[in-house]
Formats: C-alpha cells, structure tokens, sequence
C-alpha cells in the first residue's frame, strides 16, 4: 500500500488510514498527541505503516477483530510482569513484615505481607524498586526484565548508624496499615526500671488512656480491656501484662514487630471492638547466633538464638525473670516486725519464649512457637496487739496469681507467584486467682469474746484452642485479596464468691482455707465455639483513590444459643496530593467473650465470662475520619476524629450478690447497658535533623455509659475517660555511640466513685451498735486530680570486637509528682474518731539502671 | 547489692505515696438522712441525721426548724421531736400508730434549709404464720459461747408479699433463790447470730447490722418455707448458770423498701473490705427518700417463744 501526507495532523492521518484500509481505528483521544507528521510510504505492508506512524509517540496498537485496530501506549499493550519475592533482615535471615515497596518507574507500590512477601506488577521492563522499613537502610534496585521475576531483597538493619527513625505511616494503597512499630522504636522510649515495654509504648499513642503509671490496663477510644485483642505470634491473649500492668508480658528484646490497630481493623483477626495489638516476636536467626542479656533493676533476661542447621533450622530461647523477690521478701518481713506483725509479702514474674523455625524450601515455612508466663503475689501477716487482759489477733491474706501459657505452629507457604497461605494451630490458657481475706479475733484471759472475718475468692480460666487459615491472592496490581476461615473453641470457668466469719462456724477463724472457689469453677463454666470466615479486598481503584471492603461471617455457638453475626469492614483513602491522604473508615464489631470487672484497678482478679442466656455479644458502630499529611521521611502529621457506639455492654449489677451461700444464681448477677465515645486524635512526629525527633500528640475524647440498673438509668462517665491527654516525647542523639530519651505526659483525672459522706444507722435491734453508711451520689461522681509525669533516660554503648554493651541510665517521674491512683478512706492517726480521704500514688521518682549485653558470632 | 537494693525498697517505700483529699461536695446535693421504719400498734421513731463529708464531726445547721408528718391511708399526724442525736441530727416520734395490713404511708418533712423530703412505703398486706419451731443440739463452743440449732415452718403467702426478716433473741434469764435459772422479766431479750442457714425456698442474706436472716421468695407460687440454722451467743457464757433456755423468734413480714435498703447495705459491706474503696467498686446502698438519703420501711411481726433443754 502507499500513503503519504504532509503536515497532517496526527488524529487525521490516523483518519485516512482507516478510510484507506477499511480498518475501524480506536484509541483514547487523550492519547493522541496534537502533531502535524508528515511522511511518504510506497508499497509497504499496513502493518509496517501503522507502526512507523505510531511509534514515535510511544504508541502501539493491536489488530482484535478482522476489521478492528486498537491504539494504545506501548505499556499499556505490554504484557504485565511480575516482580515478587521476599524481604529479608540481612543479618537474621528473617522476613520482614510491611516493608515498603515502589516501583519508582511505574509509581506501583506494595508492602510485604506477614510473612515477608510481595508481588508487585508492572509493564515497564525497567524496573526501579526502591524498598523502606523503619530502622532498617533503605534499598534500591536497579534492572531490567521481560519476565516475571522472583527476589530475595536483604535490608540491613540501622543498628550502625546513629540516626533517629520516626515512623512513618503515610499509605499508598487501599491497605490498612497499622501504626506499626519496630524493636528500635520501642527502645527510643523511654523506659520504666529498665524494661523498654511494648504496652507502654502503645499507651503513649492518642486515643489510648489507662491509670495513672499505666495501672489499670489499656482503654482504646472508650472501651474497656477487655476489647483489645491482643495477638502473640497469632495466639490470643487474655492477660497481657506483669506487675498490675506495670509491665507487659512482651520480651522487649525478643520482639520483632508491632501492629496496632484501633479502626480499618483488618478481618483476619478475631472480633474485638477497640483495638487489635498484633505483636510477633523474632523467629530466630538462621545464619548465626546470638546472646542477648541484660540486669535491670527489677528483673534479669536472656535472649538466645541462631541456626541449628544454616539457613534451615533455627532456635530461640528468652527467659525473663525478677530479681527483685529474696529482697522485697526480706524488707517486707523486716517492717512487719517493726510493727509487731509476722509474716512476709513475696512477689515474683517469669516468662520464657521458644521457638523452631524450619525453612522447608522456598516460600515454605514452619514455625512452632511457646511462650509461658507467671505472676505471683502473696501477702500474709499476722498481727499481735495486747491490752493488758484483752487481745486481738488479726491475719491479713492477699494473694494474687496469674498465668498465660501459648503454644500455636503455623505454616506459612507461597502457593505461586501471587498466592499465599498461612495456618495457624494454637492453644491459649489463662488462669488467674485471686484471695483476699482478713480476720480477726478478741480475747479476754485468752478467752475468746468475738471474732470477724470478711474474704473474697476470684478465679478465671480460659482456655481456647483454635484453627485460621489465611490466604492472600494479589490479583493483580489493583487488587489483593484476602480469605480465609478460623475456628475457635473457647471456655471460660469463672468464680466468685464473697463470706464472712459465718462461714467458719465451729473452726478457728484464723485458719480459713484460702481458696474456696475452685469447686464453683466447673458449675459456672461456659463454651463458645466461634466458626468464622472472611473476605477482603483492597483495591486501588485510581491511583489517588484506593478502597478497602471487607466482610467477616461468624456463627457461635453457645451452651444456649446460636447466634450468626456480619462485621462489614470499610475504608477509603483518597491522596489529595503526594503527601497527603484523607481517609474514611466504618467498622462494625462484636465479640462474645465479657471481662467482668471487680474492682477500680482493671487488675487481674477481674473474671471472663462468655455468653449466657441473659448475655448477648457486645456490638460496636465506630465510624472514624482521619487526615494524614507527611514530608518525606521527616515529619507527619495525622488529625483523626471518630464517633463509636457500643451495645452489650456488661457490669456487676449493684446488688450483685456473690455470697458462698447463694451461688445458685450466678449468671443472673450482671447487667447489660450501652456506651458511645467520640474523640479528635492529633499527632506530629518530627525529625528535626539526622540526630533528633519530636513527637507531641494531643486527644480530646468522652466517654459514657447508659445501663437501666446502674445510676438510676442515668448516663455516667467511663471510668476511665479522660477529655484532655497530652503526650511529649523525642530522642537526641549526642554522639555515635550516646543518647538521650524523654517523655512528658499531661492527663485528665479519670472519675471515680466516691461516697459524699456517711449517715449514723441507728438499728432497730436496741443492743445493736450504731453502723455507718456511706451515701453515694452518681457512679463515678468525682474527678481525681491530673496526672502529669516527665520521665528521661540516657543510653551509652560500647562497641567491643565481640559484641556491644549497653548501659542505660533512666529516671522515672523526675518531679517526684504523686499522681493520683485511687482514693481511700482512712482513720485520721491524730484522731482515732475521724476519718479522712487520702490520695494514694503509686510510681514515686524511680531512678534505675540497666546493662546489656549482646554478642553475635558474626564475623 | 543486698544493700542498694534495700535502700532503694526502702525509699520507694518511703517516697509512696499517700496525701490528703479534699472533697468538694456540692451545694445543691441534699446532705440528710432519715431513716424509720413503721409498724403496727407503735409508735413511729424517725431519726433525721446529717450526712457528714469522711471527716466531718457535726452538723446541726441544716436541721433548724424542721416538721414531720405521716400520711396513713390520707389521715395525717404530726410527729414531735423528742431529742437530738448524737451526730446532731434530731429524733422524732408519733402516737402509737393503729395501722392495718395494706396501708399505704407517706412520710414529709419540711425545714427552711432543705427542700421538702418525702418517702413512701406500704405495710405488707399479708402476716406469716410461724407453724413450727423446734430447738436441738443446744451445746457450748470453747466452753463459753452457746449454739444451737433451729429448724423452721413458716407458713407465706409470697403472691402478696414476699420480703422477710427473720431475728432469734435469747431470753434472759437470773438464778432464783435457789440457785436455779429462771427468766429475767428486767433484761431486754439479746439477739442471736445466726449462721449455717439453709432453706430451698427463698434468698438469704445474713445481716449484722440489723440481726437476723433477711428472706426473699424465690417465686411467687412459695406458701412454706423451712429453714434451718445455727444460733449462738454473741457474747461469752461464764457459768452454766447464764445458759439461757429460752428462745424467742421474731418473723417481720417487710416492705419491699426495708427489704431493698437492707441488703444493698449488706451487698456494699460484703463486697467492700471495710472502708478499702481501692479494690471494689462502689454499691450503692437503696435509699427511697426523695431530696435525702435513707428509709422509710414498714414490717409487721410475729413472735413465738420456745423452752428448750
């Protein structure tokens, strides 16, 4: 064929063409450029002319029917590639979850999975990509490919290079990203008696409150504890923490990654209504060992691990253990003397976590994980007082005890170049138990005249035992799946019972047994079992607009009932421009398991019950809003509203009644009420140069509850709403090798109740003595004063040839400031008559000092 | 290191951490209690005490000037203060009150400080019968403390009134010229505490504060309780001639307000170690007195005696 034109346009060459040839012609009209060409073919095939013309603009076009030409750009047309594979800590061998990828040529843009993996597609057979992690050095790679093509991307970790690392969150994608948080960062905070803790972390975080001194648990956006599913190595916990909350149950030194969820809560995880803490610990390296260790103030640990077979097998081994104990013991029972008592309080925690990870070959892994924890606190004295013929003897009881123990394998496996599954086989047991008993006896000539004695048992056991299977599937670049089905059988034996010296008829009061409840457990046992399956997909529908919609399907079934529940889950992210992201998110939730609670400490005397006849599964609505903004690598900045409605909720009923004598009805001592929370969440990170960052987050939020039977049907504050927390933290970095961390906490009081006076009660009964009754007003009447605290630490490392040590030299509460815990009501020591509030702290100035050690056999 | 670590418990022992707080109660709360409880064929006390803030010694100031009256079934009576108590606050008491079963009371109080405070109550429409009552294994414990065993038949109606107070006193008794005991007309009869209560049909609570066993029908269809328990002495024996052998047994049919106001105190007492606020949330005790704290009750009783060996 022959064709020729002279400064013709390009859309009207294309024209002619098709007139020529008969060809219908279709492109795009943006993709035609406004051209004038000109050109002269003799006797060349169709074929040959449509490509000369074409091509100059990068323009490609394909024959579909007899008659149909398709233009399009050259990429377009190009069979897409794709670029998967692993990202890898370089030293440990381990994978790397949520790292980073972009292709910068195609601007395509992915994060590694759980279990390290990618796929990123592209049509570009230049491939830039550019993969980040927090604390590890980014990396670029730079080739060229026409076929799919599969990687092992090493990162170096940070560790030799003195820069701060501020996280950085900004999403690219329809995935919900977590607020993550890695090793180093948890160890840029400053840390309380030497421990750097994970929950400590997360408790810095806008939007979560707790006590003072982070006693009394975690409270996201108005829940309670127990709507934070806590996640070790995929194993649900119900008890996440050592020392009252003090501390978290979490090896700092063992960890690998954090994620934190407190809305777009990913389906995968078990239903909770207020947050998800998904904390994996390290695997265990599989090129070389290592020794970890450390002496703090409260308690010695060792981390071990490395390869049984290289590349193939590895171990690891952490123990944590207090130190503390033989001394509190001994102080303890010094001062019992000094004040005529017998007797000795002991305290002590442990924790051990193991694990085998197997590499059955590539994409196919095993890992077996345990982990074991105890806490034990007892107290029991014994009190002479003699008045010449009278005397009383008084024996005071407390102990509290708490464990977790965790097993779970999981097999994680890449089916194919985009495909990949993970089961996960658990078992979590809980138990905790709790005494608290006092007695006294009067005697005249050793006579016995009266005697009292007032006690309280708790117990909870839970066990579950549990099945997931996940599988991703990146359908294509836009879009990945996510599938999966868990099944979880749970039972919850909980106990509690109150009594009194009538108990004890005929005995010698002073030798009560001390734990009674343990028969009652099995009558007042329930089982749920939870058969879930899910759905997710994350899709990025343009390349500023990603979606995420997911679906989770439960149907449990309980002693009494069977009950089906549909979380829908959605979230929309739109880029506003580059650096900036504007997201919406609804959320809806429920979850059967209750956490009664017992006392104003959220401490772990508290019991789990499941569902009965009269107790449905709480539900949540929480629709929340967020703007993030973020420069590079140096500064964010996220605003975030939300508004949550909760249903189901369950208390103690106020005349609950759990007397030894009466526990035929214990099912029928709560109560089911709502409560809603609404709060705006700010937070700037900083990093004003390579050796400083800032962080400062503020959070307004309000949070009430509504049960008919408590208050008078009247609506109350949450116990532990605080309007107003603010939070300043920063790391600076003196010398290579030395630095320094603070953090500034400002808070509200939370409220509490307290009774507003007392009244004489004057007994019908004439020869009975006159009590006192305590006049409460509304639940959680009173507001206990702010609570603010500044804490700073200071590290200095030394680098031998065999390993770094550490000392770190940190003060807790530098203002010595008596931040309120709970308030009491005492006898006035200067008037035995009166009585008085006081106001009771617990954390004063802490200072403390820790080594540690670390030691690799690499060269 | 022992050393340190001593020094250190023993700071942080030192430096925690107890301070003083100052409550701000607010004005507009009503700062009273009363507190009656009305029956058959007696007069009626109303004690009206202030509710003192922890630390308060007195306060009589909002007690001036003060009127009670009671509504009967729409006839009312004007009660009379007949002394102060010793928290300041103030006694007053009616005639002998000649009410029937289903009466329906009301309680008002005026002074110029407070607004007006008002309860209601209703005197149980219905009386039990106390068919049985059979005393065994009367015996010492540590030689000084006196048990016994009690075995019940009340006879209720629970579809009219189902709320109960159950109270076990002791006769007093004196040595006779000759030496024998014999019962003591001047001694005012002593309860008993009880303990080891069993019964299938109703709720029980145990109460100190107003001795006895407080009881509630489990269900409305309940015509009969039997009950079982263990008495004894709360105070020592020193010879076998204290040893009482008589027994009388006092069966309130109460309120719904007694009831409730009683055991949510018994609940509070039972959940709280004593005043320790740390470790329980607060109960909140019953009250029905508007614009104040306290009760208006009703009950009305009925008593059997019962010799014993």
């Amino acid at each position: 064929m022959n064709f020729n034109y002279t400064q013709v346009e390009l859309k009207e060459v294309l024209s002619q063409f098709s007139k020529r040839t008969g060809y219908n012609i279709t492109y795009k009209t943006n993709i035609i450029p406004h051209v004038f060409i000109s050109a002269n073919f003799i006797n060349q095939p169709i074929d040959n002319i449509l490509s000369a013309i074409l091509s100059p603009f990068q323009l490609a076009f394909k024959l579909v029917l007899d008659d149909q030409i398709i233009i399009s750009k050259k990429e377009d047309l190009r069979k897409e590639i794709y670029i998967s594979g692993r990202v890898i800590d370089s030293s440990s061998g381990e994978f790397i979850d949520g790292a980073l990828i972009i292709d910068i040529n195609s601007s395509r843009i992915c994060y590694s999975n759980s279990y390290g993996y990618f796929t990123l597609q592209t049509k570009n057979e230049n491939i830039k990509l550019q993969v980040r992690y927090i604390g590890y050095q980014s990396k670029t790679l730079d080739f060229k490919s026409e076929k799919n093509v599969h990687l092992s991307i090493l990162l170096n970790s940070n560790n030799s290079i003195p820069e701060v690392i501020i996280n950085s969150r900004n999403n690219y994608s329809a995935e919900n990203r977590s607020q993550e948080f890695s090793i180093e960062e948890i160890k840029n905070k400053s840390s309380l008696l030497g421990e750097h803790d994970v929950i400590r972390t997360l408790q810095s975080l806008p939007g979560v409150s707790t006590g003072a001194d982070g006693f009394g648990g975690m409270h996201v956006r108005g829940g309670s504890q127990d709507q934070n599913l806590v996640m070790m190595d995929d194993v649900p916990l119900y008890y996440s923490s050592h020392a009252l909350g003090l501390l978290s149950i979490f090896n700092g030194d063992a960890i690998r990654n954090i994620k934190f969820y407190k809305d777009r809560f990913p389906v995968q995880y078990q239903n909770r209504l207020s947050s998800i803490v998904d904390i994996h610990h390290q695997d265990g390296n599989m090129h070389h060992w290592n020794i970890d260790a450390g002496v703090g103030i409260l308690s010695s640990k060792i981390l071990i691990d490395g390869p049984l077979v290289q590349n193939k097998l590895s171990i690891l081994i952490g123990i944590r253990r207090t130190n503390i104990d033989p001394f509190i013991k001994e102080l303890s029972s010094y001062f019992n003397t000094l004040s005529d008592k017998t007797g000795a309080t002991q305290y002590y925690f442990y924790d051990v976590n193991a694990k085998i990870n197997y590499k059955a070959g590539y994409g196919n892994n095993i890992i077996m994980s345990y982990y074991r924890g105890k806490d034990y606190y007892n107290e029991d004295k014994i009190a002479f007082k003699i008045f010449d013929t009278k005397s009383t003897i008084q024996r005071k009881y407390q102990n509290l005890t708490w464990s977790n123990e965790l097993i779970s394998l999981r097999h994680q496996k890449q089916l194919s170049k985009n495909i990949f599954l993970q089961n996960v086989i658990y078992n979590s047991l809980y138990k905790s138990a709790s005494a608290d008993i006092s007695a006294t006896k009067f005697l005249v000539d050793r006579t016995l005249t009266d005697s009292f004695l007032i006690g309280k048992n708790n117990l909870s056991h839970i066990s579950e035992r549990g099945i997931t299977s996940t599988l991703d599937w990146q359908l294509n670049s836009k879009h990945l799946m996510k599938f999966g089905a868990n099944y979880a059988s749970s039972s919850f034996s909980p106990s509690l019972i109150n009594f009194d010296e009538s108990s004890f008829i005929n005995q010698d009061i002073l030798k009560f047994p001390i734990q009674q409840a343990d028969s009652l457990i099995d009558k007042n046992k329930t089982k749920i079992d939870d058969l879930s399956f899910f759905v997710e997909d994350r899709m990025d529908i343009t390349k500023y607009f990603f979606a995420n919609i997911g679906l989770r399907y439960s149907k449990i079934y309980s002693r009494t009932k069977t009950a089906e529940y549909i979380s829908p889950r959605l979230s929309v992210h739109i880029m506003t421009n580059k650096n900036s992201r504007f997201s919406l998110s609804y959320d809806r939730l429920f979850q059967s398991a209750h956490l009664i609670s017992t006392n104003s400490l959220s401490l772990p005397s508290d019991i789990w019950i499941g569902l009965t006849p009269e107790l449905k599964s709480q539900k949540a609505n929480q629709l929340s809003v967020e703007y993030h903004y973020e420069k590079e690598a140096l500064c964010n900045f996220t605003l975030a509203t939300y508004y949550k409605q909760m249903n189901n909720l369950v208390h103690l009923r106020n005349d609950a009644n759990f007397n030894i004598k009466q526990l035929n009805n214990f099912e029928n001592q709560f109560t089911s009420g709502s409560g809603k929370s609404y709060g705006l969440e700010a937070s700037l990170h900083s990093k004003v140069t390579k050796q400083q960052s800032y962080y400062l987050n503020y959070c307004y939020s309000h949070t009430i509850r509504l049960f008919s039977e408590l208050n008078q049907g009247k609506p109350f504050n949450y116990k532990y709403d605080r309007p107003h927390q603010i939070r300043l933290g920063g790391q600076i970095l003196i010398k290579e090798n030395c630095g320094v961390n603070f953090f500034a906490e400002y808070a509200s009081g939370n409220p509490i109740s307290l009774p507003l006076g007392q009244f004489t009660y004057v007994a019908i009964e004439n020869d009975k003595p006159k009590v006192k009754v305590l006049v409460f007003d509304d639940v959680n009447n009173i507001r206990l004063p702010y609570i603010f605290r500044i804490d700073a630490s200071m590290f200095y490392r030394v680098k031998n040839s065999w390993g770094i040590q550490e000392f770190t030299f940190g003060i807790y509460n530098i203002l010595n400031r008596r931040n309120p815990q709970y308030i009491d009501i005492v006898i006035d020591p200067f008037n035995l008559n009166k009585e008085k509030y006081e106001l009771v702290s617990i954390m004063p100035i802490l200072p403390s000092i820790s080594y540690r050690v670390t030691w690799s056999s690499k060269k | 290191m022992r050393d340190i670590y001593f020094i250190y418990l023993a700071m942080i022992g030192f430096i925690a951490c107890r301070s003083p707080f100052e409550l701000d109660i607010k004005d507009s709360k009503p700062l009273v209690s009363v507190q009656a409880f009305i029956r058959p064929d007696s007069k009626l006390k109303v004690y009206i005490n202030p509710v003192l803030a922890i630390g308060q010694e007195s306060n009589t100031s909002i007690l001036d000037n003060v009127k009670v009256k009671l509504d009967i079934n729409d006839i009312t009576y004007e009660l009379s203060q007949v002394q102060s108590t010793e928290d300041g606050g103030i006694e007053f008491e009616s005639s002998v009150l000649n009410i029937v079963q289903g009466s329906h009371c009301s309680l008002n109080i005026e002074s110029k400080l407070q607004k007006t405070i008002t309860a209601q109550t209703e005197l149980p429409s219905s009386v039990l019968e106390i068919k049985q009552l059979d005393i065994t294994n009367a015996s010492l414990l540590d030689k000084t403390i006196q048990s016994l065993n009690a075995q019940l038949n009340l006879k209720v109606d629970s579809s009219t009134s189902d709320f109960w107070h159950i109270i076990f006193r002791k006769i007093p008794y004196k040595v006779d010229m000759d030496g024998k005991p014999v019962p003591d007309p001047v001694k005012i009869p002593e309860y008993l505490l009880v303990s080891q209560v069993e019964s299938n049909a109703v709720d029980l609570y145990l109460l100190e504060h107003e001795p006895g066993i407080l009881l509630q029908a489990k269900d409305s269809k309940i015509r009969n309780i039997l009950l079982s328990a263990t008495l004894k002495t709360k105070s020592e024996i020193y010879n076998d001639t204290e040893r009482f052998k008589e027994i009388q047994l006092e069966c309130r049919q109460v309120s719904k307000e007694y009831f409730e106001f009683h055991k949510s105190y018994y609940i509070n007492k039972l959940r709280q170690n004593a005043h320790t606020l740390k470790n329980s949330e607060a109960t909140v005790i019953y009250s029905n007195i508007k614009n104040a704290f306290g009760i208006f009750g009703a009950y009305s009783s009925t008593y059997k005696t019962k010799e014993f060996n």
